[in-house]
């Protein structure tokens, strides 16, 4: 037995995608953390803000403006790139044969 | 005693099914007990999020969800955690806005025993109160043993924890 929670596409697509930019922002700075020592207060300092305002967006306390993750993207030596495409559907491959009835008429 | 899958056919626990994108394989699993269906099902969509963000706590919940299940990396940074350890082998998950407890029977498999809002659990305190009632369900359960991972460190209950 399975369970699937009731959400629109529509809002599985958009909570999806907010979660994933926040985690590539997240990740991004984990890395230059290694790379060269950068905290959140030297990303707040780069772009000109409160060091709490750096750590309520990036653990999603506070939503993100399209010119903020461009402007963390930038502090962070990054440039972000937005991409839209195709969604592609699967077939399953168990999926039984068409039967004659159902099949498209050719 | 009996398996986890012996369990999950028994309807003793029910496997979350994360709906994957077609790219993505199911890496690590969530259960849930039978009793929080009814929450996820309809109380779940009508939480609003205590700090206003564009992502409700089902968006939440679902993006979650996928992350945990797809394998990726769980954390990138102590500050940015989504997995803690409460006690007794009791872990919580979270979203900004939701606080999941649960336990580890095995590696990549979390079993969820109570959800809750991350205001209330905050407010109110309900950390170990949480802890202890999904400890005693887990203890409830016809579950084979060991029933849970001991210990805190959560690269012995999921892989891919943190960033290298």
């Amino acid at each position: 037995m399975s369970f699937r929670i009731t959400i629109s596409p529509k809002d599985q697509a958009a909570g999806r995608f907010v979660s994933r930019v926040r985690r590539e922002l997240q990740k991004a700075l984990a890395e230059e953390a290694q790379k060269r020592g950068l905290t959140q207060s030297g990303l707040a300092r780069a772009i000109g803000v409160n060091r709490s305002v750096i750590s309520r967006e990036l653990r999603g306390h506070k939503d993100l403006s399209l010119s903020r993750v461009a402007e963390l993207a930038w502090a962070l030596g990054r440039r972000p790139v937005f991409d839209l495409v195709e969604t592609v559907t699967v077939q399953a491959a168990t999926s039984p044969e068409p039967d004659e009835a159902s099949a498209p008429k050719l | 005693m009996s398996t986890i899958l012996e369990l999950a056919e028994l309807g003793s626990l029910v496997k979350l099914d994360p709906a994957l994108e077609p790219n993505e394989l199911e890496w690590r699993i969530v259960y849930a007990l039978p009793h929080l269906l009814p929450q996820l099902q309809t109380e779940l969509p009508t939480y609003v999020s205590q700090w206003r963000v564009e992502s409700s706590p089902l968006q939440q919940f679902d993006a979650l969800l996928e992350v945990f299940c797809s394998g990726e990396t769980l954390t990138f940074d102590r500050m940015f955690k989504p997995l803690t350890h409460i006690q007794d082998g009791i872990w919580e998950l979270k979203t900004p806005d939701l606080r999941l407890f649960g336990w580890f029977p095995m590696k990549d498999c979390f079993v969820m025993g109570a959800m809750d809002t991350a205001f209330k659990v905050k407010s109110h305190n309900l950390y170990v109160g949480y802890a202890n009632m999904v400890a005693y369900r887990r203890n409830q359960l016809l579950l084979d043993h060991p029933k849970f991972i001991p210990g805190k460190d959560p690269n012995d209950v999921v892989s891919n924890y943190d960033f290298p």
